[in-house]
């Protein structure tokens, strides 16, 4: 038997369409989750607005500094589609903007967050008992020991408030909670016999970590990054309401609230167009996670 | 001379799953006779384990029963009331379940798990407590456990595989007055461990006068404990006859290759094993379920219908086409 | 007699010499000895089976000699190289070439998110780099085709596989190196028969065309005697007893070893008629951290003497290539 060109490509032929077949399962498999594709759809209807925000939003202008005295206080009306706040701008533009600052947070957040803590799980779960377990974990613990929210305020506090601190701030609290999970599933895979085999063939340590084990984790940690979305808002929207996030006139959501906390009782709809955000786009990602966790699941 | 002490006609069980449905038995019928010892021979996936949850009504929420009949004596399983089915389970039938590290709790001494089995199986009987662990006591040394006492106030993973098992045995005793299920016994278990567990529910059977169904894959096991067994495939049952007439003379083919695949001390030659994949009951073949792996399974009549269950010899019943059946 | 004298397999081609082989594991409660001295051969292209119960030490021997373990004393000498002391990870791509393993539960031993392609081209890839990828495909494909998987099986998971399927791909990938040595960790034992005898014609149409040596941990003693040439009887970390398998089954000397052959469930009358009689199993291996002194089965043996609790018996030749450790033997002989 030799191998011509030829059936090599048919074989690597078969192979693509063997991937497009599972991918369209697993597709199959997420779709077949309703929850999950209403996730999904306002995820990306959120996304689409947030990116074309300018072309989006009726009024651009009124997203950073912009005061109109004349229009303050306005109801819902068709012109202005959450009403206006105390500086005449237009709500429904900022809430748009708003999300655009929370897809960018949670970006920036979950790409740092998710590569550090996943590399540093794996690692300290594949050499456990060395010294590289002993000196991630510990770390670990010491950055869980503060509760979350006080860590990122006292970060907030003492570096100047503003947007990028926040984000400084969620992902050094961040990190250790993937930096455990992926340490607990991979210091129980690690002794699993397929990763035996691979360490009797010789496989180099790098490649058993992240092509036997990661594949295999892929799923939880995935789920948690969708799931963690959400929180990575709260947070945020938490950190800013109290003052120490993002600044005014940064349309940012979670500053939005607490600005216009103050005139709730008299002017009670400014609230509703952020607060609402928020809740949409947690409960989308939360959706979309769970969607997630179906397909990965298996049957 | 024998009555009918468990009768199952005609069982259908399906379990249904987000994505799927599995059509696993597949008109099983099977009866025990009053101090008869039966074997159910099947290889991992046939449908066994499926079965014996079937008749204590145990089975998980995905699995229903669709169509069929289980008479205990003359009382219907499947519509009997509440009290009876418990009263059954209680007092009537036992049960060994398989992974003796699984089928204790691990958090409670054996004591606990004990007695909560005898309190039920001896309710109204105006017993107290001293009464209940006297008869704990009396069921650990009928498994021939030494030191009876200790064994009682340890907790499952304080004692060996083997003290384990014969813990479970008698849990099953204590319920079981006419009729004990017996799920793979011994698997997991070393072989010496083994032919002692073997022995003595044997010897247990028989001092205390009950009917056996015995669930395995291992013929050897199956051969050496029941009088009588049925071969189940697929969720079929395929065979069924006298244990000594099966080994020497099996008939279905998947019985003879079966046989055959089973590695012999006497002779050095391996059988070839059988082709091919178990059912997959999302999907199951039409017609005879084997067939797909069938040496004659080739025959178009084998992939259009089930074939019926005949009685091809005085006792013996087999369900293939190369005896009969079509038409 | 020295154990060096006594043991000695039947040719003098050997492969793998373990001489007093000792590996203790220290738990909470005490020192747990798995291997207890254990001396033994392996001559090439034979296939040696460690027999024993659970808790007997045969899965400590055949993982020190993968390399999993390290040995707390005594040596293993492959091909006449000391690697006893030689960590896996410590261990030349050239040593691991020649000594691969076949797990036990084929649920476990591939990795669930790789086709069986994936698999066995990562061996290939780590101990034939310099092929060209027609080359490594051919190779992968030769190897499918040597256990016997078609083309079609080329893209499944291992989840789309049944058990027996999933064992011929781990013989596949173990193959792939192009070993010399094959360590069988009871590679059958949790596959149905139908599957089971297919694995088991592989391994023996395998081990005659390319010549390998198989080391065999099993419990069953009917797959051993259909596959293997010589047999180690092991109890509580000690040999026990040394046959080739046509003298063990026929002439089992040690009790333990008649008590194991007698717990054999048999399928035919026959096959009960060869199996020893008048031994019945009886009581539990007794724990590794504090075995019995003298003899390590006298708690179970039926035949104990007094000298069983005083003196260690020691391992003799009854006859060519038969050795057995026991008071009884040695003083019937004398």
């Amino acid at each position: 038997m030799s191998i011509t060109e030829l059936d090599y490509n048919l074989i690597i032929q078969k192979e693509k369409e063997v991937r497009k077949e599972r991918f369209k399962r697993a597709w199959f498999r997420f779709k077949k989750s309703k929850l999950a594709i209403t996730g999904l759809v306002i995820l990306s209807t959120l996304l689409i607005m947030a990116i074309f925000a300018e072309y989006l939003a009726p009024y651009p202008e009124h997203a950073g500094m912009y005061v109109n005295f004349k229009e303050r206080f306005q109801y819902i009306s068709t012109k202005y589609l959450l009403g206006t706040d105390h500086l005449g701008r237009d709500i429904f533009t900022r809430v748009i903007f708003g999300f655009r600052l929370a897809f960018m947070m949670i970006g920036i957040v979950i790409s740092i967050v998710m590569p550090v803590g996943t590399v540093l799980g794996l690692i300290a779960g594949y050499y456990k008992g060395k010294w590289p377990e002993h000196i991630v974990l510990r770390l670990a613990d010491m950055f869980v020991s503060i509760p979350p929210l006080i860590l990122a305020l006292s970060i907030c506090a003492i570096l100047e408030p503003n947007i990028v601190n926040a984000m400084i701030a969620i992902t050094l609290m961040w990190w250790p909670w993937y930096t455990r999970m992926v340490y607990s599933m991979t210091s129980s895979i690690r002794d699993e016999p397929y990763v035996w085999a691979a360490r009797a063939l010789g496989v180099k340590d790098r490649d058993i970590m992240f092509k036997e084990i990661l594949p295999n984790i892929l799923g939880p940690i995935l789920t948690k990054a969708t799931l963690d979305a959400a929180w990575v808002i709260l947070i945020g929207s938490a950190i800013s309401f109290l003052g120490l996030g993002a600044q005014p006139p940064t349309p940012d959501l979670g500053t939005m609230v607490s600005e216009y906390m103050a005139y709730f009782p008299t002017y009670w709809w400014m609230i509703i167009g952020p607060a609402l955000g928020i809740a949409i786009l947690v409960m989308a990602f939360n959706l979309f996670g769970d969607g997630l966790r179906e397909v990965f699941a298996g049957d | 001379m024998y009555e009918n002490l468990l009768t199952v006609k005609d069982l259908f069980v399906k379990y249904k799953s987000y994505w799927y449905v599995y059509h696993v038995l597949d008109g099983v019928s099977i009866n025990v006779k009053l101090g008869e010892k039966v074997g159910l021979i099947g290889e991992s996936g046939a449908g066994k384990t499926t079965l014996l949850k079937s008749i204590l009504r145990v089975l998980p929420p995905q699995g229903k029963i669709t169509n069929g009949e289980i008479l205990y004596r003359d009382v219907n399983l499947l519509n009997c009331s509440k009290q009876q089915l418990l009263e059954i389970r209680r007092r009537k039938i036992g049960m060994i379940f398989q992974d003796p590290l699984a089928a204790l709790n691990p958090v409670f001494k054996i004591k606990e798990q004990m007695l909560d089995i005898i309190k039920y199986a001896h309710e109204n009987s105006g017993m107290n407590k001293r009464d209940l662990e006297n008869i704990a006591l009396d069921l650990l040394r009928d498994t021939l456990i030494p030191d009876p006492e200790r064994v009682l106030n340890s907790y499952p993973f304080e004692l060996s595989g083997g003290m384990r098992q014969r813990v479970v045995i008698a849990m099953a005793l204590a319920s079981a007055r006419e009729l004990l299920l017996a799920d793979e016994p011994t698997t997991n278990i070393d072989v010496t461990i083994q032919a002692q567990i073997l022995k003595l529910i044997m010897d247990l059977v028989k001092k205390k006068g009950l009917s056996m169904l015995l669930v395995s894959h291992a013929l050897g096991m199956v051969r050496n404990m029941t009088d009588r067994i049925y071969v189940i495939y697929g969720g079929n049952i395929v065979e069924e006859a006298p244990t000594s007439k099966l080994f020497k003379d099996p008939l279905h083919p998947y019985t003879r290759l079966l046989i055959d695949s089973a590695p012999k001390i006497l002779s050095s030659t391996l059988g070839e094993g059988i082709k091919g994949n178990p059912v997959d009951y999302r999907h199951p073949p039409s017609g005879c379920r084997f067939h797909p792996r069938c040496p004659f399974g080739d025959q178009e009549i084998c992939r259009r219908a089930k074939p019926p269950l005949i009685e091809v010899d005085r006792d013996r019943y087999v369900s293939c086409y190369l005896y009969g059946g079509g038409t | 007699m020295s154990v060096e004298n006594a043991i000695q397999t039947p040719n003098d081609q050997i492969l793998l010499k373990v001489r007093n082989l000792k590996k203790y594991f220290p738990t909470s409660n005490g020192v747990v000895r798995a291997v207890d001295d254990v001396s033994f051969d392996v001559s090439k292209e034979e296939t040696l089976a460690l027999v024993g119960e659970s808790g007997s030490g045969k899965t400590t021997v055949a993982n020190v000699i993968l390399g999993k373990y390290v040995a707390d004393a005594g040596s293993i000498l492959y091909k006449g190289y000391e690697i006893g002391n030689i960590p896996l990870i410590k261990r030349n791509l050239l040593l691991r070439r020649e000594i691969q393993v076949v797990f036990q539960d084929p649920a476990t031993s591939l990795n669930p998110k790789k086709t069986v392609k994936d698999i066995i081209e990562t061996a290939i890839n780590i101990h034939y780099p310099n092929l060209n990828k027609y080359e490594k495909i051919e190779r992968l494909l030769i190897l499918m085709n040597y256990v016997g998987l078609t083309e079609d099986y080329l893209f499944k998971l291992p989840g789309e596989l049944g058990g027996g399927e999933k064992q011929l791909v781990a013989i596949a990938r173990a193959l792939a190196t192009n070993p010399t040595c094959l360590i069988l960790d009871e590679s059958t034992s949790n596959l149905d028969v139908s599957a089971q005898s297919r694995i088991l014609k592989t391994l023996l149409r395998i081990q005659k065309s390319k010549n390998l040596t198989y080391i065999l941990i099993t419990h069953d003693l009917a797959v051993v005697k259909n596959i293997s040439h010589r047999i180690n009887v092991m109890y509580l970390g000690k040999l026990m007893e040394i046959a080739s398998v046509e003298e063990l089954f026929s002439n089992p000397l040690h009790p333990y070893t008649q008590m194991l052959l007698a717990s054999i469930p048999t399928i035919s009358e026959e096959e009960s008629k060869t199996l020893p009689k008048g031994i019945e199993s009886k009581g539990e291996i007794p724990s590794a951290i504090n075995p019995p002194s003298g003899c390590r089965f006298r708690t179970r043996c039926p035949f104990v003497m007094n000298i069983c609790s005083e003196q260690e018996p020691i391992l003799n030749e009854v006859s060519h290539g038969h050795y057995v450790a026991c008071h009884l033997i040695n003083s019937m002989k004398k």
